[in-house]
């Protein structure tokens, strides 16, 4: 095999349907049907369940869970919706997103040159994904928008690493960002 | 791969004993998908779409051939629907080319240089690179001369070489083959 050959192979072999997908396309398994006052019983049971984990549970580490989840899709390499070097051309394409798409400062911009963007989300809400080149390095990174939420807002920027990935976290009263750099 | 070999793997492997067989065929199914559409979700419904028609008709157990071949016409479908018609794209007069002496290979973002191919041609690039086919047995798959088929992979192969070294002069920043890999 030549190596144009491989690096086709390789480029298809680490895309992969997602875990969720694919487990929503497996059959169920074959199990007898519940009896009809055990399945309500186990419905009422359910419910219960998560209305008091709802109330119950606290985040133990919100700044980990969210540098962890952004070096998930980081890690992902799932392509980007738009290709542009321009902010407004990303945020019009992406236009789904209802928060500014801008860079987070000037020194950003003159530091990173953007490649292109896609839809992600950041604890279940909606984010933008931006991918931008280091223009003194050439390497890649990523960084992620969302709107602010209450719980968002709190956290102090922070720095984490998360798989040997350097996550950086703050906000402007605005957005929050996350810049995840190799 | 013989004709008698693709024959097995797309229209009579159907036997899928365990969930690791499963996983592999529906992996196997969006990364088809993924070369026809190039894009993520695209692919997620083609290979959702095809596993949910096949098993509407009764197509239990899915071997590999029904689902790639079920995807297919999905995309067809879905190309007739917006109106484009570059999916039949491959040329029956075309001459063979052959390889060159030594090929080094692509620099650059490949997931951007596959972009820029036909529907049609990252279909046989994946069939021939990554299914490892023989151009005489995707041409028993799509129909079509087999010289078509090994001269549209050489053509297809080319055009990438082409449009990466187009590429590199206009971005020298873009780093070589291992920065593909980052996002």
């Amino acid at each position: 095999m030549n190596p144009i050959d491989t690096q086709i192979k390789e480029y298809y072999q680490k895309q992969t349907l997602p875990e969720e997908q694919l487990a929503a396309l497996r059959p169920p398994e074959d199990l007898p049907a519940p009896r009809p006052w055990l399945l309500s019983f186990a419905v009422a049971a359910a419910t219960a369940a998560v209305v008091l984990a709802i109330f119950l549970w606290k985040p133990s580490d919100l700044p980990q869970a969210v540098a962890a989840e952004i070096v998930k899709n980081h890690n992902a390499q799932l392509p980007m919706d738009i290709r542009s070097s321009d902010y407004g051309e990303v945020a019009a394409a992406l236009d789904q997103i209802h928060f500014p798409l801008m860079p987070p400062d000037e020194e950003f911009r003159q530091r990173y040159t953007l490649v292109g963007g896609r839809y992600c989300s950041i604890q279940n809400k909606q984010a933008a994904q931006l991918r931008v080149r280091e223009n003194a390095t050439g390497q890649m990174h990523t960084l992620y928008i969302t709107s602010l939420t209450d719980e968002l807002r709190a956290l102090p920027e922070t720095t984490r690493t998360s798989a040997g990935i350097q996550v950086r976290l703050w906000n402007d009263g605005e957005c929050f960002f996350g810049f995840a750099a190799p | 791969m013989t004709g008698e070999g693709i024959a097995v793997n797309w229209f009579k492997k159907s036997s899928l004993p365990d969930a690791a067989q499963l996983s592999e065929l529906l992996q196997s199914g969006f990364r088809y998908a993924l070369s026809l559409a190039h894009h993520h979700h695209d692919a997620e419904d083609l290979v959702q779409q095809a596993w949910l028609r096949l098993q509407r008709n009764g197509s239990t157990p899915i071997g590999r051939g029904p689902l790639f071949k079920t995807i297919r016409n999905l995309f067809i479908d879905s190309l007739r629907r917006k109106g484009i018609v570059e999916f039949e794209a491959l040329d029956d007069e075309t001459h063979l080319a052959g390889e060159p002496a030594s090929d080094p290979g692509v620099a650059g973002d490949l997931e951007y240089l596959l972009g820029q191919l036909k529907a049609g041609e990252r279909e046989l690039l994946y069939l021939h690179c990554v299914e490892g086919h023989t151009a005489q047995e995707i041409s028993d798959l799509i129909s079509r001369p087999r010289g078509t088929i090994l001269s549209s992979i050489n053509r297809a192969k080319a055009k990438l070489r082409q449009l990466a070294a187009q590429s590199e002069p206009a971005d020298p920043a873009e780093p070589a083959p291992k920065e593909s890999a980052r996002p």
